[in-house]
């Protein structure tokens, strides 16, 4: 039995070798053009419910859970429906529509928190942008909350990320 | 004049390959000849590369233990604990580092090739579909884990990875909150899943381990360490590179900004220029992956042509002769058997057991090399308290407990030890033409069966003294064949089986080389002179060298013939 490689052999193993010598690390690859930008919209926002009970709703409600729940239980029972309302979003970039849909909240029974990514590359520069989201169940098609910027301005590779705080209700950059 | 008969030039491959794999079987056949001109077939690195993915595996454990002792989970530390192993230790935590991202080039590379061999030298199915279908499992796992250890660095690459991987994953219902979002910006990188990232990279790697266990688990006496002799090279190759290009870290990871052009190390990042330069959206990638992956888990039951189901000319030891020329009696038999078989759904070429005539001896336990075969409790009234039982979807189809049983009590595709012998002794009847003096055991896959034997005949093309029965493998022949051979006329035995180490069964190889290493050899029968039995490890591209070959064997052995006469 041959207890070790000849000179072939040798050669022959380096030809992977030099395989990931070249090839880990070369050619390189370009993700993204020079001078282009994002803008991202990455929103975290508990929408508000599609049903919440009046005073007599709430009363029946309680009048009807009684002698079948425990006290506590009834306290914290959800009087209505959980569902949340669906999320309508629109973004424009200079007087562009980039993204106009609606996102459903998540949970099986829609009662989550409703998240949003979308992100938009653009070119570097100042652009006007406008953010308009409807966090309701309002039937009217109106937003409830809009972020605009006349002139935004994106450095080459920048990444501009737009998030909407729930404390203060309004959207802000990160 | 040299007056060895050429070849026929006529279809290249054994047939017993299915006709979607003959190219690329073909494509492999000659590579694996060319290295082992250069390795030797027992240095072929071809032959070892489960053992050198092991191999690779053990470097990665060691190498990886010692990163984790100094690298730092916190998003924040990451990449300058990794730069302290890489610039400040160089010749220790640098080549470390070095060798452990080699060795995961390495680990792809060879599981690429692995997975290539195994598909097109056909060993992915039947019995061997779990080896199949948990190397396909494993396959993405070693690649998860290869990027998971990039993510670890957190530079340049790793944003990449990270921000384009986690728009992928985004769609899928595993979290309510896209992953993306955990990327956002730099201030809302989580610690924690840092540290459940290089917990999910070390316990990669142990599934791969375990894995590679299942992987192997039917494999009887599996190869899991390349020789010496291949392991030090690639060990030095390894270190060569680690010092000549150390692994270095791109830029610091900063998600406010997109990354530009990057070094992409092609064996693990490949598809990101893809997705990237065709914009796919999440969905097609999945869609994409989802179709191939699946393609790919279901070959071994998408392949056609599988030997046993094809027409009954392509089974057991009747390539050559067809039933009708082994005896009415035997021919009769092998018919009712078939027929039997096929009302009683036995899957064709599965060997089974006739419990009548089984006498629970362990003959076929020990030659079994898929341990396919168990004694068990007897189920009938006869007078043993075992008996042999088959399991058929370990059974590897190769013959040997057929040959091996005293008693006749187990058939494949309706052969029994009887219609082995019954075929021998049609071959030397005087209805075959010439009295042959050779009786000669072909493995179905050694070469290329219509270039070197003579089908009508039944004899190698040009030596009608040289009688040929096909088997599906050289390690089917039993003391008992080779004893009726002579009995039947025969002074000479020749095998003819595959290169060494590129066996189909692998377990006749053992069997082969044990015989030829000064084991008692498997032919081993007492009156005859060990010196008239040849075996042949052939290339299948030597068509014309092995026929030289056997004339002069059988010009020696027929001298020694006429000097015991």
């Amino acid at each position: 039995m041959a207890k070790n490689l000849g000179l072939a052999g040798w050669l022959v193993m380096a030809i992977p070798a030099v395989l990931t010598f070249i090839f880990s690390t070369w050619p390189t690859y370009s993700f993204t053009a020079d001078h282009v930008a994002a803008f991202t919209v990455a929103i975290k926002r508990s929408t508000a419910r599609v049903h919440l009970c009046d005073e007599a709703e709430r009363a029946a409600f309680l009048d009807a859970m009684k002698g079948r729940v425990k006290h506590m239980q009834r306290k914290n029972a959800v009087c209505g429906s959980r569902e949340k309302a669906i999320m309508g979003l629109k973004v424009a970039v200079d007087g562009k529509e980039l993204f106009s849909g609606e996102i459903k909240p998540s949970g099986l029974h829609s009662d989550g928190v409703t998240y949003v990514y979308e992100s938009f590359h653009l070119p570097s520069g100042a652009h006007h942008v406008k953010v308009e989201m409807r966090d309701t169940n309002r039937s009217d098609g109106e937003f409830d909350h809009t972020f605009e910027r006349d002139s935004l301005e994106f450095a080459p590779g920048q990444v501009i990320v737009l998030d909407f705080d729930s404390d203060t209700k309004t959207f802000v950059i990160l | 004049m040299d007056n060895t008969p050429a070849v026929k030039k006529g279809k290249s491959m054994s047939p017993v390959i299915p006709w979607v794999l003959r190219p690329g079987n073909a494509v492999l056949v000659f590579m694996q000849e060319q290295f082992n001109k250069i390795f030797t077939p027992l240095l072929n690195p071809f032959y070892f590369l489960g053992a050198i993915t092991f191999f690779f595996c053990w470097i990665l454990f060691i190498t990886g233990a010692y990163l984790f002792l100094y690298y730092d989970m916190d998003p924040k530390g990451s990449y300058d604990s990794i730069q302290y192993l890489t610039l400040d230790q160089q010749y220790v935590g640098g080549i470390m580092r070095s060798l452990h991202r080699y060795a995961t080039d390495g680990l792809m590379i060879v599981i690429l090739f692995h997975v290539l061999q195994v598909l097109f030298s056909d060993r992915f199915r039947s019995h061997r579909w779990l080896a199949w279908v948990t190397g396909v499992i494993i396959l993405p796992i070693t690649w998860f884990a290869g990027f998971t250890g990039y993510f670890l660095v957190w530079d340049d690459k790793a944003q990449m990875i990270a921000t384009e991987t986690s728009h992928i994953f985004d769609i899928l219902p595993i979290s309510s909150e896209p992953l993306s979002r955990a990327f956002l910006v730099n201030d809302t990188l989580n610690p924690v899943f840092f540290f459940f990232l290089n917990f999910g990279h070390i316990a990669l790697h142990t599934l791969l381990l375990i894995l590679g266990w299942v992987h192997v688990m039917r494999v009887t006496r599996p190869l899991i360490s390349p020789p010496w002799a291949l392991g030090m090279p690639i060990m030095v190759l390894l270190l060569a590179i680690s010092f000549i290009k150390p692994a270095l870290s791109g830029q610091p990871a900063d998600l406010s900004k997109l990354v530009g052009t990057i070094d992409i190390d092609w064996f693990y990042m490949a598809p990101y220029p893809i997705i990237n330069a065709f914009d796919l959206e999440a969905t097609t990638v999945w869609f994409l992956f989802g179709g191939f992956y699946l393609l790919f888990v279901l070959l071994p039951w998408l392949v056609p042509g599988h030997r046993a189901s094809d027409d009954a000319d392509a089974g057991t030891g009747s390539v050559i002769s067809g039933i009708d020329d082994i005896g009415m009696d035997a021919a009769d038999m092998i018919a009712q058997r078939l027929e039997e078989n096929s009302a009683q759904k036995v899957p064709r070429g599965v060997a089974q057991v006739t419990l009548k005539d089984c006498k629970a001896c362990d003959l076929c336990l020990e030659v079994c090399p898929f341990e396919a075969i168990s004694i068990d409790p007897r189920s009938d009234d006869m007078p043993y308290s075992t008996e042999a039982t088959i399991n058929p979807s370990l059974c590897g189809e190769c013959g040997f407990c057929v040959t091996a049983c005293e008693f006749d009590a187990i058939e494949m595709d309706g052969w029994t030890k009887s219609t082995f012998l019954g075929h021998i002794e049609a071959l030397f009847s005087a209805t075959n033409g010439s009295k042959p003096k050779i009786m000669a055991f072909v493995c179905e896959r050694s070469i290329d069966l219509d270039s070197v034997i003579d089908k009508e005949k039944k004899r190698f093309i040009g030596m009608d003294d040289v009688a040929v029965m096909v088997l599906p493998c050289i390690g089917v022949i039993s003391p008992a064949l080779v004893e009726y051979s002579l009995k039947a006329g025969a002074c000479g035995i020749v095998a003819v089986g595959g290169r060494a180490l590129d066996c189909h069964f692998r377990a006749a190889r053992r069997r082969i080389q044990a015989g030829m290493e000064g084991d008692p050899s498997p032919f081993y029968v007492e009156r005859m002179n060990q010196d008239n039995i040849k075996v042949f490890l052939i290339s299948r591209f030597k068509g014309e060298e092995l026929l030289r070959d056997i004339k002069a064997f059988v010009a020696e052995t027929s001298i020694d013939k006429k000097e015991e006469v």
